[in-house]
């Protein structure tokens, strides 16, 4: 029962994976991003950078699992009415990087995910608001990233499955300098892979 | 008691001039000075009229030292006359005219793109020439370093420091083009002039620092995916990632002697202080805490790294003997302290300090333990101090918008750096180069 109840998941995630697309999301993917200009040379023309490819970059699950469905019993069926779907989104406290109890619900959830899809693995990026110093930041970020990384660990998820990176202050997922800005920025964002 | 903005008006015909030149100049608005400041008479140049109003050396040497904050250029319509050799000085015809000093000086054409220059600068009280220098077969590309040199020495006449005019800095900036951020990593001379981008990148660029000799920078960029420690050089196109480990690699900062360079990584689970020998490649783990532990800086000595951690809760101020590993806290006063920047003479540290009133740039006095709050903008960090430990350049937010300010060590004088069109964050005030 409870294995069958996980299958499900994967697709009523395909809508958050879709929501973590916002700016902040689709940044993180890299590769030779970055141009020398030799100064040597007045005039630099135009962005040498590679571009994104946002479809790549998604890798969307794996849909085919959705077919057990057809196996579940209404009982089970209506069993699976989600009690709650978590956004893959953590909030913490100014300077803070302890985990809630509701975090700890968002990531048990993920942790799930991951048991019932034993090849995908996290990527779990951590991020500060803007006010402090943004190398205090980074290291903040880290900190949060590594927080939910521990969780993740009490929750039996091998470590060679989580990734964690953390971009400080660099990469708000709104932009303003206010509390309702900061506080949307101080985050994990959880992505699957 | 501050003269705010009353020296913008003075400003604004030079901002407009420099708008026109391109859009990536920093450009440079006064907000505050002294009010004492000393007048100057910073008479026009005999020069060729082919010159751009960019090459007009008095011009630099005058906005220069209003930056400053210590002086007053006289308004050129008090001038009795425009002397440009020291001969032409009728001194009697300047006793209506409040000012100490004239700065005087003559541009010559020798040869295609080659200029003779004669500044002379003069103490009109006791008439008495104070410098008179001439350069010569400068190319008109150099003429504003000339100025910068020369307002170095006049300030050094005066006040008896070295100016740091004659200096570069470094910044990132941050704009949208087609939706999407792009970071670039600057230069330009300590005046926002002749800005020259030396890195792009989609991904987030952090912590310059500049090498002791000023030829190099180590800075954080995300180009991978994570933060990686580069250097690269100023001049020429070299560039090396240094190794990078599992976690962080940021922070760096150099040693006074560039042989090594401090950094903070993570890879033994928290944020860490390490160095980096640059000669060996070898790593050496410095502190080992739980705690945040990050934005080292050197003593002038090289024995002693100053850092922040939070490991009694909020970031503050410690410091560690790198021989006896023996480490103190240095800050005590305020609930957030962090990003020390020491002065060159090592008497003093430029922090990030929040005093219960916002996070604002302070001054750590060692001699004293003192900490006094210098700026008044909104969401300051990142202080770098002058090469002369006068100023401090940091980041800050005004309209919504990152950019930069320079103010005193005392907090009296001040001014806002920009740049069209985008944010500027993570300066760093680059060394006297030799």
């Amino acid at each position: 029962m409870n294995k069958l109840k996980l299958t499900l998941l994967p697709a009523l995630l395909i809508s958050l994976v879709g929501c973590s697309s916002t700016p902040t999301g689709t940044e993180m993917e890299t590769q030779g991003s970055a141009t020398v200009v030799d100064p040597a040379t007045p005039e630099y023309s135009g962005i040498q950078t590679t571009s994104l490819n946002r479809s790549e970059y998604l890798d969307p699950m794996d849909l085919t699992q959705a077919e057990n469905l057809s196996q579940m019993t209404s009982e089970e069926l209506a069993e699976m009415e989600p009690k709650g779907v978590f956004f893959p989104v953590i909030y913490f406290g100014f300077d803070q990087f302890n985990i809630t109890d509701d975090s700890l619900e968002t990531i048990k959830f993920y942790a799930e995910i991951l048991k019932a899809n034993p090849t995908k693995t996290i990527k779990i990026s951590g991020h500060t608001d803007e006010r402090g110093s943004s190398g205090y930041n980074l290291g903040l970020g880290e900190k949060r990233a590594s927080a939910v990384f521990d969780a993740f660990s009490t929750l039996n998820i091998a470590a060679d499955r989580l990734d964690t990176v953390s971009f400080g202050e660099e990469k708000p997922a709104l932009a303003g300098s206010n509390e309702e800005a900061w506080a949307k920025n101080r985050r994990v964002e959880l992505l699957l892979k | 008691m501050r003269l705010k903005n009353v020296l913008l008006s003075i400003a604004v015909p030079l901002l407009m001039l420099m708008s026109t030149i391109s859009h990536a100049v920093l450009t440079i608005e006064i907000d505050e000075g002294y009010d004492n400041a000393t007048p100057i008479a910073v008479v026009p140049f005999q020069q060729p009229n082919t010159l751009s109003a960019e090459q007009d050396i008095a011009n630099v040497i005058a906005s220069n030292l209003r930056r400053s904050g210590y002086f007053k250029p006289v308004s050129e319509k008090k001038f009795p006359e425009q002397p440009f050799e020291v001969e032409q000085i009728n001194f009697a015809k300047w006793h209506s005219v409040d000012t100490d000093y004239l700065i005087i000086g003559q541009v010559s054409e020798q040869s295609s793109d080659r200029y003779q220059i004669d500044i002379a600068f003069v103490d009109r009280l006791r008439k008495k020439v104070m410098l008179n220098k001439r350069w010569k077969n400068i190319r008109g590309s150099q003429l504003r370093k000339v100025g910068h040199i020369m307002s170095d020495a006049i300030y050094q006449e005066i006040l008896g420091i070295q100016g740091a005019f004659n200096t570069q800095i470094a910044y990132v900036t941050v704009q949208k083009e087609n939706k999407k951020k792009v970071y670039t990593l600057e230069i330009a001379d300590a005046d926002g002039f002749n800005s020259q981008t030396i890195l792009r990148s989609y991904e987030p660029i952090m912590s310059p620092a500049w090498s002791p000799d000023g030829r190099n920078l180590a800075y954080v960029s995300f180009e991978n995916g994570r933060s990686e420690i580069f250097i690269q050089s100023i001049y020429g196109s070299f560039r090396k990632k240094l190794p990078a480990f599992k976690g962080i690699n940021s922070a760096p900062s150099w040693s006074p002697d560039g042989t090594k360079l401090s950094m903070t990584l993570s890879k033994g689970g928290n944020p860490n202080l390490y160095i980096m020998d640059l000669k060996t490649g070898k790593f050496e783990q410095v502190t080992s805490d739980r705690a945040i532990e990050t934005e080292s800086d050197w003593s002038p000595d090289g024995q002693t790294l100053y850092f922040n951690s939070d490991r009694r809760g909020q970031p503050q101020i410690f410091a560690i003997d790198l021989k006896t590993k023996q480490t103190k806290r240095i800050t005590f006063e305020g609930g957030y302290n962090s990003n020390p920047d020491l002065s060159a003479d090592g008497k003093f540290m430029s922090i990030l300090h929040n005093n219960g009133s916002g996070l604002n740039i302070a001054i750590y006095e060692f001699e004293t333990g003192d900490v006094y709050t210098i700026s008044d903008t909104f969401l300051d960090e990142s202080p770098s101090f002058s090469p002369n430990g006068e100023m401090v350049l940091y980041a800050m937010n005004r309209g919504g918008r990152g950019q930069l300010a320079v103010v005193s060590k005392d907090g009296k004088a001040s001014q806002v750096l920009k740049v069209k069109n985008a944010e500027v964050r993570e300066p760093a005030w680059g060394p006297y180069v030799k």
